[in-house]
C-alpha cells in the first residue's frame, strides 16, 4: 500500500472513528438529560397535576434545548477529543482480524522499522479495506435504546400531561371551571341558552323594540356598570336593595293585582333607582328602568308583561351569576357582593317568581328561589339552610344568613383573616381578649371555598363543624 | 535487502527444521518452538523437567539439524570452571620449549547442553553464566570470543533438590526462557516406545546452515512491532511488581520481586521470533501471548506467603494477563 493510499485510509478511518465516538459520547449525557427531564416531568405532574402539565408545555422548548445541548456537548467532546492513531489502528486490526498489519504499517511509515517490510505487509492486507472499516467502528444501535426509550417516555408524559388529557379524567371538569377561558365559555353557553329561550318566549312587541343589542350584551353592560371595577362599592349594596324592593312591590306572575300601596312603592322604588342610576357612569340601568317604567302604561292594571318580567328576572339572575363568577375568579369577595346577599335576603323577599325560568336557568339562584314560594323563605330551602344555588347541591347545612356570626381574629390588608383566635388558645399579653369576637364569618364564602378546593363531602362536614365551633354560636 | 522470497524461504526452512525435530522428538511441540525462538533471539534456555523426558535428545537433534557444534556438560559438585571454559596447558614444542596453550572447554560450541546445572557449585555456575552473558571466555589474560550462534540449554531437575545449588535469581534472569517439560501423554508415550524399540532410531538430516540461522536472526530482529504492543509488554512486566498500580491482587499478595527489564526484552524479541515461525511479517498480540509465560515465569520471585500457599508463578502470571487490558492502555 502506497503512502498516499495509506494516508487516505487513515483519514477515512479517523473520521469514522470520531463520528462513532461522538455518538457514543453523546449517549450518556443525552440519557442523563432525558432522565432528568423525565424526573422533572413526573415531579411537576405529581405535585401540581394539570397545572404542572401546563408548566411543562410552557417549558417544553427549554427542556428540549437542554437535552439537545447535553447530547451535542457529548458528541462534540467525543468527536473532537484526542485520538491516537496508533491505538485506533490497533483496534481496527483487532476488530477486523488484520493481525496488527495496519498498526505495523503505521509504525513503518513513521520510520520505526525497516521500510523493506512495507510491501511485505501491504501484500497481506485485503485489497478493498475501506468497506471493512465500517465493520471496525459500527454504530451500536442498541446503545441508543436507553435514550430512545427515555425520549419516548418524555414525549408520552408531555402528551399525557397536557391540561386536557386522559391522564387527568377527574380533573378535567374542575380544570375547565378553574380556567378563565373555560369559565367564560360556560357562561357564554349559558347566556346563549337563556337568550334563545327568551327569543322564543317573549312577544315580538316587547322583544324587538326593547332591544338595542343582544340580551347578552346588555346584561354584560349592566353587570359591568353595577359590579364593575369603576362602580362605587357603597352604591352597589344600595342598588341591590332598591332593585329587590322594586321587584317585590311589583310582584310577579300569578301574584295578586297591585294595590295602590304597592303601586306607590313600585314607583318610589323606581324613582330611587333612577336617582341611583344617575350616579352610575353607564346607561344600562337607566335603560332597564325606562323599560320597567313603560311597562305598566302599555299593559292593563294588575297585569305583568310576561316578556318583561322574564327579561327582568333573567337580568337579575345573570347579574348575580356573573358576579358570582367574578367573585370566584378573583378570590377575595368584593364589598358590594358581601352586602348584596344579606341586603336582598334581609327584605325577606325573593326575586319575582317565574316558573318558566326553572328549566332554562337550571341551577341558578333565581331558579332555585323560583320554585313557587311567594316571598318570605325561599323555595327549596328550609330554615337554617343557606339560600344559594350552590348550597342546593351541598350536603352541608349552614346557619341562616340572616343571623350574623362573629369570630375573634385580625383582618389583614387584603381582607383575609391574618390571625384567627379560637377558644382555648393562649392569648398574647396586650392582644385581643377572648370573648371579643368582631369578625363576621361569611358562610357563603366558606361554602364557595370548600367547593373550589374540591374537598370531599365527608371532609366538608368536619370543616363545617370547625367553622361553627369557632363562631360565637359555638360557645 | 528483505524480500518476500527471502522471508518465505527462511520461514519455510524453519518449518522444515521443526518437522525434522518432530521426527525425533515425540510431542513437546511447544518446547521445540520455544527453543527455536531462543535460537532466533540469541537467548539461552533453562529446561526444567524430570530426567528421561528427552532434553538431551532435543538439543542433540537440534544441533544435527542445524549442522552446528554441540557439546554437553554434566554438572556435578566437583565440576570446576576450567572444566567448562577450558584451561591453559603447558605444552612443549619440538624444540623443547615450553609454553602455555589454551585448550577450549566444552563451552566452545554452538549448542551447549548444561545438564543439571544446579548440581555445580556457584563458582562453576558463574563461569558458565558469564560466558552466556558476555559471549566470551577469559582465561588468564586472554579473552576468547564464542562463535555465534551460541546458545546454552541448561536443565534442572525439580524433584531432586538435595545436594544442589539453586541458581541465584540474578543468574536465572539471564535465561531468555524457562521451558517446562511435562510428561508425555499416553499416545505420545506409546509413540516414544515404538520409535525407540521397533525401528531404528531416526537420524536427523541437516536442514539449515549456521549462516542461514544468523540471517534468520537478523530478519527476525527487524520485524515491525506496533507501538501498542511495546506499551502492552511494558505494562505486563510492570504489573508483576507488587507496588505497581497495574498489579493484580495475586501479585500484591504473593510476589516479592517482579520481573526485570530483561523480561520485556524477552517478550518483544520472543514475540518477533514467534511471528516469524508463524509465517507472519509483523508481531501480533497472539505472538506476545505465546511467549508471555516462558519469558516471565522464572523472573517472578514469590514471597514466603506465596511459597507457603503453593502458588506458582504461572498462576500469578495468569492473573497479570487477565488484569492488564491492552485496550485500556494509553
Amino acid at each position: 500500500m502506497e503512502l498516499e493510499g495509506f494516508q487516505r485510509l487513515i483519514l477515512g478511518l479517523e473520521r469514522r472513528a470520531r463520528l462513532v465516538r461522538g455518538l457514543e459520547r453523546a449517549r450518556l449525557p443525552l440519557s442523563f438529560a432525558l432522565g432528568l427531564i423525565l424526573g422533572y416531568q413526573l415531579l411537576l405532574l405529581r405535585l401540581f397535576g394539570p397545572v404542572g402539565g401546563l408548566q411543562l408545555q410552557a417549558q417544553a422548548p427549554w427542556l428540549a434545548a437542554f437535552a439537545a445541548a447535553c447530547g451535542l456537548g457529548g458528541f462534540l467532546y467525543g468527536y473532537f477529543g484526542r485520538l491516537e492513531l496508533a491505538e485506533l489502528l490497533f483496534r481496527v486490526d483487532r476488530r477486523l482480524g488484520l493481525h496488527e498489519r495496519l498498526s505495523s504499517l503505521y509504525e513503518l511509515y513513521r520510520g520505526r522499522g525497516r521500510a523493506e517490510f512495507i510491501p511485505l505487509i501491504s501484500a497481506r492486507l485485503p485489497a478493498q479495506l475501506e468497506p471493512a472499516l465500517a465493520r471496525a467502528f459500527p454504530i451500536r444501535k442498541r446503545g441508543f435504546l436507553l435514550p430512545a426509550g427515555l425520549l419516548l417516555l418524555v414525549l408520552f408524559l408531555g402528551w399525557a400531561g397536557r391540561p386536557i388529557s386522559p391522564l387527568f379524567p377527574l380533573a378535567r371538569e374542575k380544570r375547565a371551571e378553574l380556567e378563565p377561558q373555560g369559565r367564560l365559555k360556560a357562561l357564554e353557553e349559558e347566556l346563549r341558552a337563556l337568550e334563545a329561550e327568551l327569543e322564543l318566549g317573549a312577544p315580538a312587541s316587547i322583544r324587538r323594540p326593547a332591544r338595542k343589542g343582544s340580551l347578552q350584551e346588555r346584561l354584560e353592560a349592566l353587570e359591568e356598570e353595577i359590579w364593575g371595577p369603576e362602580a362605587e362599592p357603597a352604591l352597589q349594596g344600595e342598588l341591590a336593595a332598591r332593585l329587590a324592593q322594586a321587584l317585590s312591590a311589583r310582584g310577579g306572575e300569578g301574584q295578586p293585582a297591585p294595590t295602590p300601596e304597592s303601586e306607590a312603592s313600585w314607583h318610589a322604588a323606581l324613582e330611587e333607582l333612577a336617582r341611583l342610576a344617575s350616579r352610575l357612569k353607564g346607561g344600562a340601568l337607566k335603560e332597564l328602568l325606562a323599560l320597567l317604567g313603560r311597562a305598566p302604561e302599555g299593559a292593563g292594571a294588575g297585569r305583568t308583561e310576561e316578556g318583561l318580567w322574564r327579561e327582568l328576572a333573567l337580568a337579575e339572575a345573570l347579574v348575580e351569576r356573573l358576579a358570582e363568577a367574578r367573585r370566584r375568579l378573583e378570590g377575595p369577595e368584593q364589598p358590594g357582593l358581601a352586602q348584596r346577599a344579606p341586603g336582598r335576603e334581609g327584605e325577606g323577599q325573593g326575586p319575582p317568581q317565574e316558573s318558566g325560568l326553572s328549566s332554562g336557568a337550571g341551577e341558578g339562584p333565581s331558579s332555585t328561589s323560583a320554585e313557587g314560594a311567594p316571598g318570605g323563605e325561599e323555595a327549596g330551602t328550609t330554615p337554617g339552610e343557606w339560600p344559594t344555588g350552590s348550597s342546593a347541591s351541598s350536603p352541608l347545612s349552614w346557619p341562616a344568613p340572616a343571623r350574623e356570626f362573629y369570630i375573634s381574629g385580625e383582618l389583614g390588608e387584603t381582607g383575609e383573616i391574618e390571625r384567627l383566635i379560637t377558644r382555648g388558645t393562649p392569648f398574647e399579653p396586650g392582644g385581643l381578649e377572648e370573648g371579643e369576637p368582631h369578625l363576621r364569618l361569611d358562610f357563603q364564602r366558606v361554602q364557595a371555598v370548600l367547593e373550589e378546593r374540591a374537598i370531599p363531602p365527608e371532609a366538608q362536614g368536619v370543616v363545617q363543624r370547625y367553622f361553627l365551633i369557632i363562631t360565637t354560636e359555638g360557645r | 535487502m528483505i524480500t518476500e522470497e527471502a522471508l518465505q524461504e527462511a520461514q519455510e526452512k524453519f518449518k522444515a527444521l521443526r518437522g525434522e525435530l518432530g521426527k525425533v522428538i515425540v510431542g513437546h511441540r511447544e518446547v521445540i518452538e520455544q527453543v527455536l525462538i531462543c535460537l532466533l533471539c540469541q537467548g539461552h534456555v533453562l529446561l526444567e523437567g524430570v530426567p528421561g523426558l528427552g532434553k538431551t535428545l532435543l538439543v542433540r537433534t537440534l544441533a544435527r539439524a542445524l549442522g552446528l557444534e554441540f557439546s554437553r556438560i554434566q554438572f556435578t559438585p566437583d565440576l570446576m570452571p576450567a572444566d567448562i571454559t577450558g584451561t591453559l596447558l603447558l605444552m612443549e614444542d619440538e624444540a623443547g620449549r615450553r609454553h602455555f596453550e589454551f585448550s577450549p572447554g566444552p563451552i566452545f560450541a554452538h549448542l551447549v547442553l548444561a545438564d543439571e546445572i544446579n548440581r555445580a557449585t556457584p563458582k562453576t555456575q558463574s563461569a558458565l553464566l558469564e560466558a552466556m552473558q558476555e559471549r566470551s571466555v577469559t582465561v588468564g589474560n586472554e579473552t576468547y570470543q564464542l562463535e555465534e550462534p551460541f546458545i546454552v540449554l541448561a536443565t534442572e531437575n525439580p524433584i531432586e533438590m538435595e545436594g544442589t545449588y539453586p541458581l541465584p535469581e540474578a543468574q536465572v534472569d539471564r535465561f531468555f526462557f524457562k521451558v517446562k517439560l511435562s510428561n508425555p501423554g499416553l499416545d505420545e508415550l506409546e509413540e516414544i516406545i515404538v520409535r525407540n524399540t521397533a525401528q531404528a532410531p531416526y537420524s536427523p538430516r541437516q536442514v539449515l546452515s549456521r549462516e542461514e540461522v544468523l540471517a534468520a536472526r537478523e530478519l527476525v530482529a527487524a520485524f515491525p512491532v506496533p507501538s501498542q504492543l511495546y506499551r502492552y509488554a511494558s505494562a505486563l512486566v510492570h504489573a508483576t511488581h507488587p507496588d505497581s498500580e497495574l498489579a493484580p491482587t495475586a501479585v500484591r499478595e504473593y510476589v516479592e520481586y517482579g520481573a526485570s527489564p530483561r523480561a520485556g526484552l524477552s517478550l518483544i524479541s520472543g514475540a518477533k521470533a514467534h511471528a516469524f515461525l508463524s509465517g507472519e511479517v509483523n508481531v501480533r498480540l497472539e505472538d506476545l501471548q505465546a511467549v508471555f509465560y516462558p519469558s516471565l515465569n522464572h523472573r517472578i520471585i514469590l514471597n514466603f506467603k506465596g511459597e507457603a500457599a503453593g502458588i506458582t508463578p504461572e498462576e500469578v502470571l495468569a492473573e497479570v494477563w487477565k488484569k492488564v487490558d491492552i485496550n485500556a492502555l494509553r
